[in-house]
């Protein structure tokens, strides 16, 4: 029996079907990104989740809050963190491309559009709390700092790998793989923003 | 009678996610051949004659037994950059969209659901096009969405509590 499954393994492996037989051709770290992607996938899915819940339990109490956040200052951070992902995805090819130079360039980019998103937010808290704001004072408030937080967590987190392959690019040392990796974790904070905007801000 | 049938109608809806999901992650159902791979030449092939349009979604599909003579022989190993451009100007559209649909009271669940649609098309564009899943095999896209699944299950969970709430408080 079991000389007939090695068979039928063999067979695939010669056969047209070598590419389903070993279905995730890529590197481990790769895949462990994925993975952890995945991971990170079901906590936005849970934080978003219970948000729906409770806006849709409380709907009028919460449009009304929503509609008092400030919809254009997002949607200029939705601009730039878009094209901080259009950016790193510019990075990833010229590193993948083993330019340096335009790697270490275009994380520049990058990392500047990162701060960028990072500081309009701050501007966004801090006249929040400057106006009594705080997540204690109401259901949507709490969910607004959480899932917000939560993001921007993220995203300084993420500025620190682009540092280092950015500083490393600079200095000559470009690695695609790398680069790849970090472009990964980058492009998906840049999705969960692209959830939390329209429901935060604009429904 | 009607509570049987919804039962059947979430059976059946449970099925064809669930199950297409898991069919796809053993490999015998790859959704990502219906997403074009260049966008921006599907895009040309409007405005020109259908016969170039059909040459970017060929079958190649990283396969490289059946590789066309033309263009990446190279591909194969290094995946195919998308223009970059392109996509970002789609993306800055569709923020535009969002924003301006937005304005357009269709009440609670209505604009929720227009927000989220418009969300989830931007999304795959990230991660079809920036994130490459497009160009990745297509077992991870199951490994991806079956969390999100299980995700909108569970809410599918909670929502019933909401309708008996009513809503206005």
């Amino acid at each position: 029996m079991d000389a007939a499954v090695a068979e039928a393994h063999v067979a695939a492996l010669q056969g047209e079907d070598a590419h389903a037989a070993e279905p995730f051709r890529m590197s481990a770290v790769k895949f462990a990104m994925w993975l952890f992607l995945a991971s990170e996938v079901m906590f936005f899915a849970g934080l978003l989740g219970s948000y729906l819940v409770l806006r849709f339990s409380h709907a009028n109490q919460f449009s009304e809050e929503a509609l008092a956040l400030n919809w254009p200052l997002a949607t200029l951070n939705t601009v730039v963190l878009i094209g901080s992902s259009l950016t790193m995805a510019l990075a990833v090819s010229a590193a993948q491309a083993g330019q340096a130079p335009r790697t270490a360039r275009f994380l520049g980019f990058t990392f500047v559009l990162g701060v960028v998103f990072l500081v309009v937010k701050a501007i966004e808290y801090s006249t929040k709390i400057h106006h009594g704001i705080v997540p204690s004072m109401s259901l949507f408030y709490a969910s607004y700092f959480t899932m917000t937080g939560c993001h921007a967590l993220h995203l300084i987190g993420g500025l620190v790998p682009v540092t280092v392959v950015g500083l490393r690019a600079l200095r000559g040392r470009v690695d695609g793989g790398k680069v790849e990796l970090v472009g990964l974790y980058w492009h998906f904070v840049d999705l969960v923003w692209i959830f939390l905007f329209p429901l935060l801000y604009l429904i | 009678m009607e509570g049987l049938l919804g039962v059947a109608f979430l059976l059946v809806l449970w099925l064809g996610l669930f199950g297409a999901a898991l069919l796809g992650l053993i490999g015998t159902f790859d959704v990502l051949k219906r997403i074009p791979r260049d966008p921006v030449l599907v895009l040309a092939g409007f405005f020109h004659s259908s016969t170039e349009a059909s040459v970017p979604g060929a079958p190649s599909g990283g396969s490289s037994g059946g590789g066309a003579p033309h263009e990446q022989p190279a591909a194969a190993e290094r995946h195919p950059h998308p223009k970059y451009v392109p996509i970002f100007v789609a993306l800055m559209v569709l923020t535009v969209v969002t924003v301006l649909l937005s304005r357009v009271h269709v009440g609670h669940l209505g604009n929720a659901l227009i927000a989220v649609a418009v969300a989830l098309v931007k999304g795959t564009l990230v991660a079809a096009f920036f994130m490459h899943l497009k160009f990745e095999t297509k077992h991870l896209l199951w490994v991806l969405l079956i969390p999100v699944i299980f995700g909108i299950a569970y809410m599918l969970g909670i929502f019933p509590d909401i309708g008996t709430l009513g809503g206005g408080h």
